[in-house]
């Protein structure tokens, strides 16, 4: 095993798990709700691309943005608007639940079986091959999809109307709509951001391995929330490099572990967590002297 | 004493409906029975689950982990040692060799679950409760990842069968009744008083010297023994298991019987494991297939799962208190002031209360 | 006229309502009044000062304008509307500007976004151009720290700044909280003299403060509020009658009510 494949692989996955992070923090910092069911976007776009897998790639890939983005809005429509003023152990539960309830969608419309995705397979074909390094088309394209959509959220937040008004929310919603700002147009925009998230991260899994099943976006989002809460769930930036670090982890373990015990590359992955965790309660990420005790 | 008695009778409803479950199981049928039973089991798990959820207001997914230890612990312990080179040959010596008794493993099972739930949680319990929460998620995936592949412990990936059903009607009758009077006696202790105190205003509690983290883990740690317990019971009702049994579904199901009593209360996480657990029973049924009547119903598989996943939510959302209000019933409440008339103004709400100024 | 057509055609008969009118407005937190049916308004261009101690509803009042309270009874107008039921955001838009209690700056945002903020609710309609101010030539200092993190200010300066910021929404009523809280007697100096001077250009203001003597003095009208009520109402002749204000201010009980 070449350890510049192991990395590039490494950072690959610890893009896309980047971009689960992105989609989930900014809904967290707008409106401090941790979205469980940010998964089933990603299982929407997925089952969407499996549905559309015979029309010609583009409008597949659009359709899936489509879907994961009208869900999006369609969650904070119907559900998580009430809860505006909830606390966050009441949303958590919230999110849980519409999470498994659109989970047990999935299961009566496609079984648990799980379906196949399979056209962008193509990009499993290696691109790169030098010396022992392979690196597929897959790969660059979770590093270059990664990178933009990084760089798009970076520039919307920072250079646009909408963007300034969410980094306002974000910091203190309250006095932010004193000012004027549209609590429901900012909370629509994080929506709507992490639906075309969900729908690219969709697209990259799928092209690597094209099985989508019930829980395909669950047991990436709990990873990427665990990602969040060892990076720091309080800032955008911190969250998506805990994010990053998460994915990261998994792929660089999943090539290390002799094959043996692959099997235990979750514990692996969970007990370094905790590890972290423990030496850094705050956050991986967080600036030296943030403390836990602000918010209990 | 007035106060005192006035706790106390409060702990009755909650043991009274354990009981009436019972009494009104031995009435029915062999095959409804057992569902009466199993319902008595979810009960066990969900007052295990309240001790720490509802008393320090922190969400865990995590309790299903002990749930889990406490599941295989108890069954590959009891299962005969004759028979146990047969079904898990890799098992480590002394596990193989030894078999202990029914009443024997569920004391195991609660020390695991409990010395389980202390070391994770020193690490987790340090975090603000939203993390915590979260980072939960960590140890049920450990406890699933371990108890799926090591096969020095257990089967694997395997169904684990021919366990002892000993968990009869009045087994889960005890163990339920058991699990309340140990989370009531919790939740009126020092440690349990503190943390509640915590959960409506963590900086007031902090300032007079409060340590919250310590607190967590006490009943972190306490749910964690009442949750290797009801998975005990759990295994020695249904005498097989695989990890996927005891893993996110049951978290889901467990989390939403809570969610729908009330999480604040005993007789809130009573009441809805109550009702959650029959309404899964019987929808299971329904998907299965079965006639009410003269109609013949099928639902599509998942269909317990989305209409339970919409009940939790609806709740959440219209009553995020549950339907019990997360208050106890207080029997004298509900006698004695009725007459008079006079409206006894429950104490509004733990959430949302907003503040002045 | 650019008023609201409503408020226009009543205008026609009768003389043109005053900007804010309070009406029996009463405000409480889960069942404890915090504001108890008070009733007063404020006419186009008057500076009104709301003063009395801690706790008294002063700041209730202010929030319960902007629809940031939860009101049990009778109503805020603003030009002669109803503001009942409607979002704080709207209240924003519609040319009422809050500077909050403890300024509420966003420490990490720079001052020019903090101030690009203040603009969001200017309404570009020319409907009163009565209230164009140019604040950075009121309050050179946030042009001279444009691109610095407004957390790094000082608290006097983040006070200049919340203020400025809620004048470029080109409010044509301005509600103050405190304004002077907690700075330095040279920076409360800067914050009054900008009061007088934005008064000047014919801006509405409500100002609730604790300073009372100074507040009785700036203002046409003041009404000392405690325990939730209206207890008197000073005119700027009677700042210098510190028995009057102070009777007001803490013995209003036995003289203050009908």
């Amino acid at each position: 095993m070449n350890w510049i494949q192991t990395l590039v692989d490494a950072i690959g996955l610890g893009s896309v798990y980047a971009l689960v992070a992105i989609g989930l923090a900014l809904i967290f910092g707008v409106m401090r709700l941790v979205n469980f069911a940010h998964g089933e976007l990603i299982t929407a776009a997925g089952y969407t691309l499996v549905v559309a897998h015979a029309l010609p790639v583009p409008v597949a890939i659009a359709l899936a943005v489509l879907v994961a983005v009208v869900l999006a809005w369609l969650m904070e429509r119907v559900a998580f608007r009430r809860l505006r003023n909830a606390q966050p152990a009441t949303t958590l539960v919230a999110t849980f639940a519409v999470a498994f309830a659109l989970e047990a969608v999935w299961l009566i419309a496609f079984g648990a079986r799980g379906e196949s995705a399979d056209l962008l397979s193509s990009l499993n074909e290696p691109a790169i091959q030098t010396g022992g390094v392979t690196i597929r088309w897959v790969t660059i394209a979770m590093l270059g999809v990664g990178g933009i959509l990084l760089g798009a959220t970076t520039l919307l937040l920072n250079r646009t109307k909408i963007g300034l008004q969410m980094r306002a929310a974000a910091a203190d919603f309250r006095a932010a709509r004193l000012l004027g700002v549209r609590a429901d147009a900012v909370i629509s925009a994080a929506f709507v951001i992490s639906g075309v998230m969900a729908a690219a991260v969709a697209i990259l899994l799928t092209a690597q391995q094209p099985l989508v099943t019930p829980t395909f976006g669950l047991e990436i989002t709990i990873l990427a929330l665990v990602g969040i809460v060892v990076g720091g769930m309080d800032r955008l930036t911190t969250a998506t490099m805990g994010g990053f670090a998460i994915g990261f982890l998994n792929s660089l373990l999943g090539n290390l572990l002799p094959s043996s015990e692959r099997v235990y590359l979750p514990s692996a992955v969970f007990l370094i967590v905790i590890i972290v965790l423990l030496v850094r309660p705050v956050g991986l990420f967080a600036p030296r002297g943030a403390s836990t005790a602000e918010r209990l | 004493m007035s106060a005192a008695r006035e706790k106390v009778l409060q702990l009755l409803p909650p043991l009274l409906l354990i009981v009436l479950i019972g009494l009104v199981g031995t009435t029915v049928s062999a095959g409804t029975k057992t569902e009466f039973t199993g319902v008595l089991v979810n009960i066990a798990i969900v007052i295990a689950l309240y001790v720490f959820i509802g008393n320090s207001g922190v969400i865990s997914f995590g309790q299903i982990a002990f749930v889990a230890i406490g599941a295989f612990a108890a069954g590959v312990m009891t299962i005969p040692s004759e028979v146990k080179p047969t079904l898990m040959p890799e098992l480590f010596p002394f596990i193989a060799n030894h078999s202990i008794s029914s009443f024997e493993s569920l004391i195991l099972a609660s020390l695991l679950g409990a010395f389980i739930a202390f070391v994770a949680g020193i690490a987790l319990m340090r975090l603000n409760g939203l993390a915590a929460g979260i980072a939960t998620f960590a140890v049920l995936e450990i406890v699933h990842n371990v108890l799926r592949f090591w096969e020095k412990i257990g089967p694997g990936a395997k169904s684990l069968a021919l366990i002892p059903e000993t968990t009869g009607l009045w087994e889960a009758v005890l163990g339920a009744l058991f699990c309340a009077v140990i989370a009531f006696l919790y939740q009126h202790s020092r440690s349990g008083r503190l943390l509640r105190a915590a959960r409506e205003d963590a900086p007031a509690a902090r300032a007079i010297g409060v340590n919250i983290h310590l607190h967590r883990l006490f009943a972190f740690t306490l749910s964690g023994a009442l949750a290797g317990l009801a998975g005990g019971l759990l295994v020695h009702q249904i005498g097989s298991i695989t990890t996927e049994q005891v893993f996110l579904q049951l978290t889901f199901i467990t989390l939403a019987m809570l969610v729908v009593g009330g999480m604040g209360s005993l007789w809130g996480a009573v009441v809805g494991g109550a009702l959650v657990s029959f309404l899964n029973v019987y929808l299971l049924k329904l998907e299965a297939g079965a006639s009410v009547g003269p109609i013949h119903i099928d639902l599509p598989n998942g269909s317990t799962l989305l209409i339970i996943g919409v009940v939790m939510a609806s709740i959440v959302i219209l009553r995020p208190q549950g339907i019990t209000g997360s208050r106890e019933l207080s029997p004298r409440r509900w006698l004695g002031r009725r007459r008079r008339g006079a409206s006894t103004s429950p104490p509004p709400p733990v959430a949302d209360a907003p503040k002045a100024g | 006229m650019p008023e609201p057509a409503a408020a226009a055609t009543a205008a026609t008969a009768t003389p043109a309502p005053p900007v804010l009118e309070i009406d029996r407005l009463a405000v409480s937190f889960a069942g404890v009044p915090a504001v108890r049916e008070i009733s007063f308004s404020v006419k186009r261009g008057e500076m009104v000062g709301l003063i009395g101690p801690n706790g008294a509803g002063k700041s209730t009042t202010l929030l319960s304008i902007m629809g940031a309270a939860p009101v049990v009874g009778g109503e805020v107008r603003v030009d002669g509307a109803s503001l009942r039921g409607r979002r704080t955001e709207d209240i924003a838009r519609s040319g009422v500007a809050l500077v909050p209690e403890g300024r509420h700056i966003f420490p990490g945002l720079t001052v020019a976004e903090n101030l690009e903020l203040g603009e969001i609710s200017r309404r570009d309609d020319g409907s009163h151009p009565d209230s164009e101010i140019d604040v950075r030539e009121l309050f050179p200092i946030v042009e001279e720290f444009r691109h610095r993190q407004a957390g790094a200010l000082s608290g006097g300066q983040q006070q200049q700044l919340a203020i400025a910021r809620a004048l470029l929404s080109r409010p044509h009523l301005l509600l103050l909280d405190e304004p002077s809280l907690g700075l330095a007697p040279s920076v409360v100096e800067v914050v009054w003299s900008a009061l007088r001077q934005i008064r000047e250009r014919g801006v509405t203001i409500l100002l609730v403060e604790q300073r009372a003597q100074i507040t009785v003095q700036l203002a046409d009208r003041s009404y000392v509020m405690n325990n939730g009520e209206l207890r008197a109402e000073l005119a700027p002749s009677e700042a210098e009658d510190l028995e009057k204000i102070t009777t007001a201010y803490f013995g209003a009980t036995a003289e203050g009510e009908r």
